[in-house]
């Protein structure tokens, strides 16, 4: 085993670009297939449309979205008016409760890991209030933190948060006993063993929580958003929605769409890069 | 067990005194519904400074638990067991494992997984990098000078399992720990690695304490080859090997103290499992 891949070694660079060519065709592939679909799923809804004679205060035609989305994003970015001042407050506190849930649920789960008392106490409330579906609190939380960005953070956060901290604790957990036997015989400190073996361990399931609660936290501020906000593009699909103009709703749902796409394909990005050695077989 | 009457010459004496003694240990495991297992039963086995002794015996007959109990990884229910004259009271830095799986880091290059004892050791862990000429001669010795600096996915199964040894070796331990150091490797992969680690330990001069399942890699390598009974593991006999070194399979396998070692060794296994079934 050992002399034939050290002989095979030397050989990898002159396969990989052929593999790397049928990559990319696969790639391109696979992106025709994705863009026939959407032609495709418009087509159909522009037929149903034209078909059933829908008045566009139910479902509008694409063309109509189309026209409500280029002109809300054919403005100047500080316009009072379009889809960019509520879109940066509504990803900016996104963001920030995102941060906030992640660190915290990185933390509380990496302590429930490691201490057990603090597991036995923590446990149960955390499950009690992950079978909660938490969006019911956003009225609670609107009492408490009022209506402006308090709120939306707050939701973001509180959402974001679970994911990562179950994930935390599971992948902590799981990790391989013969490491930390590893560990043991080396006589590692209890943090560097966390620091170097356990935390790495974690890292496949943090980045999956990382990837789930992104979601989760622009869910948070949207809800938060539709219980009167004044800002974020949450309030200007209830503002729309207000005067009938499902056009726009749509508009902004498709932004978001676009959006949390984005922010998914960022993640899986950053993962491919930090974990790479995700996967691959081990020993 | 030949040397047993060096244990008894008092601890003042450090000059003659064994580096690993044990004496009359035993382990006994609770499992999680509360029933014993006595994994080992009444062991003596003293090991000098250099030596290097290999144990046989049956699977499950306690070699691993013996190996973590030298480790510090778990504690004797009952005997004595010290390292260098002091009770064996956790892990050491006098001693180096080596697992059955590589057990390398697969989030560290080969040069962090081999550097990692020193790091763990140093007063500022975040300070990688200071001992990087070491780890990189240590892995030239072992022919893994090209391969610092890549991943373990990117290692052979042997050559994983070499930047283990190194890693084993990177703190200078007197002691060589290692279980089934070879057994996930192919015949031939498992041959070479046997020469290349009597070339390391001609080298180093370590103990090194190795659990094999091959009666043929023990007679190989060893100094000794302590052969363990079924469960609970009891010494059944201790054989010096006095074939020269340095050993090539070429020769060794074909002297006749060699076939005939293996062959006592076979037979003495052999019998006992039969006991087993009594
Ligand atoms: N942590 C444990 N709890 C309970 N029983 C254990 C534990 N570890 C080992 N045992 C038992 O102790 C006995 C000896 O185990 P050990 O792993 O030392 O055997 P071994 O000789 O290394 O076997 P193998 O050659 O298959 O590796 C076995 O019967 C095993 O089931
Ligand atoms: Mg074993």
């Amino acid at each position: 085993m050992s002399a034939g891949k050290a002989e095979e070694l030397p050989l990898a660079p002159e396969v990989e670009p052929a593999l790397g060519g049928m990559r990319i065709a696969a790639g391109v592939g696979r992106m025709a297939l994705t863009l026939a679909s959407l032609v495709a799923l418009l087509a159909l809804w522009w037929l149903c449309v034209t078909w059933f004679k829908l008045p566009p205060y139910i479902l509008p035609s694409p063309l109509r979205v189309a026209n409500a989305l280029w002109s809300g994003l054919a403005v100047p970015l500080d316009s009072q008016v379009g889809f960019y001042l509520p879109l940066a407050s509504t990803l900016v506190n996104s963001a920030i409760g995102f941060v906030i849930g992640a660190v915290l649920g990185i933390a509380l789960g990496s302590l429930m890991a490691e201490f057990r008392p603090i597991e036995t106490i923590v446990m149960p409330y955390a499950f009690a209030l992950q079978a909660l579906p938490k969006v019911a609190i956003a009225p609670l939380i609107v009492i408490w933190c009022g209506f402006g960005d308090g709120s939306k953070i707050t939701m973001a956060a509180l959402l974001a948060f679970f994911p990562l901290m179950v994930n935390t604790f599971t992948g902590i957990r799981t990790t391989d006993p013969e490491r930390l036997a590893l560990m043991r015989a080396l006589a590692a400190t209890r943090l560097e063993t966390y620091r170097f073996v356990k935390l790495p361990s974690a890292a496949p399931y943090i980045f999956a929580g990382l990837d789930m609660g992104m979601v989760y936290a622009l869910l948070g501020t949207l809800v938060a958003e539709f219980l009167g906000a004044q800002s974020g593009i949450g309030v200007a699909i209830t503002q729309a929605q207000a005067v009938s103009d499902v056009a726009s709703v749509f508009a902004a749902l498709v932004l978001l769409g676009l959006i949390g796409i984005g922010l998914h394909l960022t993640i899986s990005a950053v993962e491919h890069r930090v974990i790479h050695w995700a996967g691959r077989h081990k020993n | 067990m030949s040397q047993g009457a060096n244990k008894a010459t008092g601890e003042d004496k450090i000059a003659q005194q064994p580096l690993i003694a044990a004496t009359g240990i035993s382990k006994v495991y609770r499992t999680v519904s509360g029933a014993r297992v006595e994994a080992i039963a009444g062991i003596d086995l003293v090991i000098d400074d250099g030596d290097f002794v290999c144990i046989v015996g049956p699977s499950g007959c306690g070699k691993s638990s013996l190996l973590r109990l030298v480790a510090g990884l778990d504690t004797v229910t009952s005997g004595r067991l010290t390292l260098a004259g002091a009770p064996v009271r956790g892990p050491s830095r006098e001693v180096g494992m080596v697992f059955q799986n590589a057990t390398l880091l697969p989030w560290m290059t080969v040069l962090e997984n081999v550097g990692l004892p020193l790091r763990l050791a140093s007063a500022d862990p975040d300070k990688a990098g200071d001992d990087d000429g070491l780890v990189r001669e240590l892995l030239g010795v072992v022919g893994l000078g090209g391969f610092s600096d890549k991943y373990p996915y990117e290692l052979s199964g042997g050559m994983q399992q070499r930047a283990a040894i190194c890693r084993a070796l990177v703190r200078d331990p007197k002691v060589l720990l290692m279980d089934e150091p070879f057994g996930a490797l192919d015949a031939l992969t498992r041959e070479r690695m046997n020469v290349e680690l009597q070339r390391i330990w001609q080298a180093s001069r370590k103990t090194v304490l190795l659990i094999t399942h091959s009666i043929a890699e023990a007679v190989f390598l060893g100094d000794r080859v302590v052969v363990m009974s079924p469960r609970p593991g009891r010494i059944l006999q201790d054989f010096p090997v006095e074939l020269e070194r340095p050993r090539n399979f070429a020769e060794t396998t074909g002297h006749p103290e060699y076939l005939q070692l293996t062959r006592e060794i076979r037979a003495l296994l052999d019998e006992s499992s039969g006991e087993e079934a009594q």
